[in-house]
């Protein structure tokens, strides 16, 4: 029952910056070489350095970051490093495209193939071949969904196309959100007869509420109240960041109670 | 291929917690944290009711092939099996990062809590053993329960009593690749631990 808030941290701004990034770069494929978007590899640069920073702060010394490289295979390793290449890669992105410069086409490309490590990397850590109730497909697919939905509301948030476009999407990913939560509260249902301390901690302990309240009523009930004002309201905005808020605040909540478990 | 592990008979413990007192004292176990602990188990329904303790602690599992979990998953390899089959923590390596505890499906590691943390576990005190002495747990066991020894060596006293317990050796079920090498010995007495589950 550990709960290391750095390690939320870099998850939640890697989530939270992959989607940005990844999200930015699919739609605007073609326009990347000619014209970026600062604001939004800013925005993806400055969530995923924040949580980088707070993850080196909890790891005691920046000389750590070395010590992962004798074990790159592990999750925790590929998401460190792959993150720290990732938030540089941003950097230089950003830097280049304020400065009006194209951005050639390989650092997108290279880009999306460290968000895939880096989203690879995050699941390995949550997932423990050793723990029967954290061996399960829901973390990647959690990590998956959620950094697809963030992006997917970061995306319409700054670019501003017409809010109510993209829905189906939103849905699909809000979809592959509800599943993982379910198969998480599945496989501790499955396994509660095999082990009755598991579910008891996020049923009965006093941090039940995180999961209920965090990861269930904001984190899926935010984003999914948030499509239907946008369906019927005209303040696409709002609701766009309200989404997103839940998105980012359901997925700490969860990974809380993944490290409690842990 | 060693491994060295430590065998517990049951029908000897006593729970007097002079192995968890043993340990905290030689290796400076910080306060509210064990490398090993003694749970009481119990079972049936009156008056056919059954108990004993049940001495936990780092079952050194896995050998050089297949390592466990926690060797696994620690991101600067700063857990590793030695020679002899002992899983260790190097602390110049270690970030206190907690992967390995969260991997341990025995709960046999802690993180203390220093300005910077370092997983801890049973070391079948090494620095003992090492210069062949016994560990301070065994040494301080009045019903001699705790024994350590190396599996693979067929004249090692405890790979002997192994023998001789024949189906009486019981072990917690292996989880992924943590597979255990230290047991339990137990006769007349019913297997149903509470963490064997986990």
């Amino acid at each position: 029952m550990i709960i290391k808030w750095s390690l939320m941290a870099l998850t939640a701004g890697s989530t939270a910056g992959i989607g940005l990034f990844i999200f930015g770069s699919m739609n605007n494929f073609r326009e990347w070489s000619g014209k970026s978007y600062p604001f939004f590899t800013g925005t993806a640069f400055v969530l995923m350095l924040t949580g980088l920073v707070i993850h080196i702060m909890g790891l005691g010394t920046p000389s750590n970051l070395l010590g992962m490289l004798s074990h790159i295979t592990t999750g925790f390793s590929m998401a460190t490093i792959g993150t720290v290449l990732l938030v540089v890669l941003l950097f230089i992105i950003a830097i280049r495209s304020s400065m009006g410069k194209s951005t050639p086409k390989w650092m997108p490309i290279f880009g999306f193939i460290l968000s895939v490590c880096v989203c690879y990397g995050l699941s390995l850590v949550y997932t423990k071949a050793s723990r029967p109730a954290l061996n399960h497909w829901f973390i990647p697919l959690y990590i998956a969904a959620v950094t697809c939905l963030s992006g997917s509301y970061g995306h319409i948030f700054f670019r501003r196309p017409y809010f109510r476009s993209g829905a189906v999407v939103r849905f699909m990913f809000l979809a592959m959100t509800i599943s993982a939560v379910a198969g998480f509260l599945i496989n501790l249902k499955i396994i509660d007869t095999a082990d009755r301390y598991l579910n008891m901690q996020i049923i009965n302990s006093n941090m039940a509420w995180c999961f209920y309240g965090g990861t269930v009523i904001i984190g899926l009930g935010g984003p999914l109240m948030a499509e239907l004002a946008l369906k019927f309201s005209k303040r696409g905005r709002i609701f766009t960041l309200a989404g997103w808020i839940g998105t980012f605040i359901g997925s700490i909540s969860f990974f809380t109670i993944i490290n409690i478990l842990g | 291929m060693p491994r060295k592990t430590m065998i517990v008979d049951i029908n000897r413990c006593i729970g007097c917690l002079s192995c968890v007192v043993a340990c905290k004292a030689e290796n400076n176990v910080e306060i509210g944290k064990y490398w090993t602990w003694v749970e009481r188990e119990t079972s049936g329904v009156f008056p056919t009711t059954e108990m004993y303790f049940l001495p936990r602690g780092c079952f050194h599992c896995g050998d050089a092939k297949n390592p466990p979990e926690c060797i696994k998953v620690c991101p600067t390899s700063a857990t590793y099996k030695r020679g002899d089959g002992t899983v260790l923590i190097n602390h110049e390596l270690c970030i206190g990062c907690g992967q390995c505890v969260e991997a341990c499906p025995y709960s046999a590691r802690i993180l203390n809590s220093g300005a910077n943390p370092k997983a801890e576990k049973c070391t079948l005190c090494t620095q003992l053993t090492d210069n062949g002495e016994e560990a301070n747990c065994v040494q301080n066991c009045p019903g001699r329960a705790r024994m350590i020894g190396d599996l693979d060596n067929a004249g090692d006293p405890v790979t002997i009593a192994v023998k001789a317990a024949g189906d009486n050796l019981k072990r917690f079920r292996q989880i992924g690749s943590s597979n255990p090498n230290g047991g339990y010995i137990l006769r007349n007495l019913t297997w149903k631990p509470r963490a064997n589950n986990l």
